[in-house]
Formats: C-alpha cells, sequence, structure tokens
C-alpha cells in the first residue's frame, strides 16, 4: 500500500499519479490521505522514482474533467481520480462517461462543484468599508463567504470582471482571495486579519435591502422546497435578509396569504395628491 | 412586434450597422387573470418563436394584491398551469415538439401529468423506443430522458451496449421512462401497454383545488 499527501493541489497530485501510472501501480495499491493511513492492515510503500516504463495517453478532455472533480471535497476525493486515470488510461474510456458507475460519480462531483461556483456568485455580498478605513487598508469591499468545495481560485475571476478597477477581498474559514485592481493575491490559509475585516465589516444598506426584501416578497407565491433548494439554508447566516427568511415563510404560512403584501403598508392610509393649480 | 420585425429588418444584409438587440428579446405572460387557455399561449408564444426569433417567453401566473378591480379573479394564483405552461414551452424550444403535437383538440394542457407524458401516452406507436438505435431527436421524446442524458447516452453508445443499469447512473426519471424504452437487457412488458392504466399509475396526486381567498 502506497500512502500519499498531495496536500490538496492538483498539480501535486498530477504528478504522483503520471509516475503511479508509468509503474503500473494499480489504484486498490494507492490511498492519498493527510496523516497517518486509516487502514490498519496496510504496509506503507514509498513512491517509486522515475517516470516507469507504462508509457500512458489519455484524452485531452480527461485532464480537464480531473482538475474540475478535484474542485470537491469529500470521501476518496483523490482516489477517485486515480481509478478513473487509471481506467481511461487502459483502454476503457467508458469511465469518463456519466453513464458509468464511477463516471456517474465523476460528474456528479463536477456538478457539485460548478454548482459551488454559482453559490459563490449569487451570495456573495461584498461590504464596502467606510473611505478612511478603505484608504488604510487600500481594499473597497469586503465580503465573508463559506463555500462547500475549493472553488474559491477558479471562480472569483468573475468578480474582477464585474468591479472594474475596485479592490475587493473574500475570506473564507480556509482560504481567502485579494484583488488590488490589477492582479489577484490567493493564499491557501485566508490570513487572520482578512477574516477579521470581512466578518466584522457593517454593511450600511443591510437595513434598505431588509426593507426592499420584505416588502417585494409574495407570500402567494411562497414555495419553501425551491427556495430551499436555490438558496440553501447554509448560507442564511451571512446574508443580510436571512433571519427574514424563517420569519415570511412563517407569516405566509399562517394565512398572510389574504394581504398579499407587507403589514405595514397594508395599514398605511393613502395620501391624496392635489392638481397643481393652473 | 412591428418593432421587433422592423428592427431586423433595419439592420439585416448591412454589416456594419449595430445589432439589433444583441442579448434577444424576451417578453412575458400574465396566466389566469383572464379566460386565454393554454392552447392559445402555446400557440402564440410558438410564432413569437418561429416568426420573430423571441429567446424566452415567461409565464407568471397571476398574484392579486388586495382592492384589485372586480374584473380579476381573487384566487390563488395558479401555480401548477403555470408549471405545466414551462414545461410546454421547454419542449417548443429544445426538443422540437409543435405546439399542436402537445394540445392536439385539447384547450387547456393537462395538470396532473407533464406535457412529454401526455404526448407519449396519445403516441403509443412510436414506442418503445430502442435506446441503442433510434435517433437523438427521437430519444429526447421519451419521458423520462432529457436533452442531457441523450447526449450522454450517444456517447455512451459510441463505446459500448446501452444496459437498463447505465440508465439508473444516469438518473433518468425511470419510473416514467420503463413503459417506452427498449434497452439490450431490457423490454417493457405486454402488461404495460396500455394508456389508460399507464396514466393512472404515472399521475402526480393533485391537491384539493383551493377556494377563492376573497370570495
Amino acid at each position: 500500500m502506497i500512502a500519499l499527501d498531495c496536500d490538496e493541489r492538483f498539480s501535486t497530485w498530477r504528478d504522483q499519479a503520471r509516475t503511479l501510472l508509468g509503474h503500473g501501480i494499480d489504484p486498490a495499491q494507492v490511498t492519498w490521505s493527510q496523516g497517518p493511513i486509516d487502514d490498519l492492515l496496510a504496509v506503507p510503500a514509498p513512491l517509486p522514482d522515475g517516470p516507469g516504463p507504462f508509457r500512458a495517453t489519455v484524452p485531452a478532455a480527461l485532464l480537464s474533467l480531473l482538475e474540475q472533480a478535484s474542485r470537491y471535497r469529500g470521501e476518496q476525493r483523490w482516489n477517485l481520480l486515480y481509478e478513473v486515470l487509471w481506467r481511461v488510461a487502459h483502454g476503457d474510456r467508458t469511465a469518463m462517461l456519466a453513464g458509468d458507475r464511477l463516471g456517474s460519480e465523476l460528474h456528479r462531483r463536477i456538478k457539485q462543484v460548478s454548482r459551488e461556483a454559482h453559490h459563490l456568485h449569487a451570495f456573495v455580498r461584498f461590504v464596502p468599508l467606510p473611505p478612511a478605513l478603505a484608504e488604510q487598508l487600500q481594499l473597497d469591499l469586503v465580503a465573508y463567504h463559506e463555500p462547500a468545495h475549493d472553488i474559491l481560485p477558479s471562480a472569483s475571476a468573475h468578480f474582477a470582471d464585474r468591479l472594474g478597477r475596485q479592490r475587493w477581498l473574500i475570506a473564507t474559514p480556509q482560504d481567502g482571495i485579494r484583488f488590488d485592481g490589477q492582479g489577484f493575491d490567493y493564499q491557501r490559509h485566508c490570513p487572520d486579519a482578512w477574516r477579521q475585516w470581512a466578518r466584522n465589516a457593517d454593511d450600511p444598506g443591510a437595513e434598505l435591502w431588509r426593507t426592499y426584501y420584505r416588502h417585494t416578497f409574495n407570500p402567494a407565491r411562497l414555495n419553501p422546497d425551491a427556495l430551499r433548494l436555490h438558496m440553501p439554508g447554509r448560507f442564511w447566516r451571512h446574508l443580510p435578509e436571512g433571519m427574514l427568511i424563517p420569519q415570511l415563510e412563517g407569516l405566509a404560512r399562517q394565512g398572510k396569504q389574504r394581504d398579499g403584501q407587507a403589514a405595514e403598508v397594508a395599514v398605511q392610509q393613502g395620501k391624496t395628491i392635489n392638481r397643481a393649480e393652473p | 412586434m412591428g418593432v421587433i420585425h422592423q428592427g431586423q429588418q433595419a439592420v439585416a444584409g448591412e454589416p456594419k450597422a449595430p445589432r439589433f438587440t444583441p442579448a434577444g428579446q424576451s417578453t412575458q405572460v400574465i396566466v389566469g387573470a383572464d379566460a386565454t387557455d393554454d392552447s392559445t399561449l402555446l400557440r402564440n408564444a410558438e410564432s413569437l418563436y418561429q416568426g420573430y426569433g423571441l429567446k424566452r417567453v415567461y409565464y407568471s401566473a397571476f398574484s392579486p394584491i388586495p382592492d384589485s378591480p372586480g374584473s380579476v379573479p381573487l384566487a390563488a394564483p395558479p401555480l401548477l398551469r403555470e408549471h405545466r405552461l414551462y414545461q410546454a414551452d421547454f419542449l417548443l424550444r429544445g426538443y422540437g415538439y409543435k405546439a399542436g403535437e402537445l394540445l392536439g383538440q385539447e384547450a387547456n394542457l393537462a395538470l396532473d401529468i407533464d406535457p412529454k407524458l401526455a404526448w407519449a401516452l396519445a403516441n403509443r406507436e412510436v414506442f418503445p423506443l430502442d435506446v441503442n438505435r433510434a435517433e437523438p431527436a427521437l430519444l429526447a421524446r421519451i419521458p423520462g430522458i432529457g436533452l442531457r442524458s441523450v447526449q450522454r447516452l450517444v456517447a455512451l453508445r459510441r463505446e459500448r451496449r446501452v444496459r437498463y443499469d447505465d440508465l439508473i447512473q444516469l438518473r433518468c426519471v425511470l419510473d416514467k421512462a420503463r413503459p417506452f424504452i427498449i434497452t439490450s437487457d431490457y423490454r417493457p412488458g405486454q402488461a404495460e401497454l396500455r394508456s389508460g392504466l399507464l396514466r393512472e399509475r404515472l399521475r402526480e396526486p393533485q391537491a384539493p383545488v383551493q377556494m377563492g381567498l376573497w370570495g
């Protein structure tokens, strides 16, 4: 049994996998894990030296599939990739197709990863810093986000395209990324200072946004399952309207559908506008 | 519509002119505020897609606000009807169905089954289709198999014969697809071949009709 640690980097894994494939080592003989091996019967063996005799050719599309799937955090994260690579390199191309047992899992992971990138684009809410602080930190916008997969470096360019020369920062519990108007500074371990700035920023527009959300919420069209499907509850904590959602849902269930609009609006008297004198 | 047509005509044949609405045009239909039936809506949508190259038609169930005029229905929004219209709309745009095929002589879409299943039940002579041989355009007409699955099936059958288990791995909706497919190791039983019975088995349970809210 060969135990490897690729430090959760795709480039490291690729080099290790290339060596293993060259020496014809079966996927059952390798495990990627951090820390001690959890298989009690495994006897550790070292990674062989040199490229090895077997020259494998795989389709270029496979590499990009593997790279996308490698961003998935979960059990067997790297082992699965090697199993797919092994089967394709030995002539079984169905392993990279969604109809296969293994390929189906590969494509499921890719889908989860791209969905998580969509979540990043949809649910990151940048908070503008006050001018004095912005000058001091050289930052205009900060945000805190908790992605479920390692999508931050690959999916963050989206914001640079949209925010122009504004300087921004996204902090997560694992990694962080900062844009200074020119280039990215990606940190695999988010500096504590970044996390503090992002978590303690006070959003000046939050109350306005909550008022808007409350008033445009249509209880008659509420579909709680669809809502949770498109906006999973784990993101609510970091959204200004997060606290409002269960509250508005509860009101809708209690027959708020009769009003069709916010209570504050329903009780307001109309105001007569006088016709302008000629 | 005239404006769209004129705009398209104005830039046609002039390569240097700025493109007319580069992102495409869309429109929105409010459903259930008057007595217009699904047949009218879908045939209009179809002519908009074909004649004017519209990108999307959106359908919104009418949802009344307090103090609405008496001319509109004061009832819960017909959300299921909206859903069926969207399903039919996707079939028009992506799957190559015609509005006439989906509706036949009916004025409205069935609410208890989706329009693709309804078409398959009405056209049993086309089925069962052999997943290993049928044209991709026909595969996309099998209920429970979407455009994405069709692409994946076609990629898979280039490598080897498609088996029933592969459809499970592709996460096709096999409850719906089962009576309509043949794979290398599966063929639907004779007992399942009656449309009326199938419809009873596959229809979605309907919630009781809600009473009008201000009635």
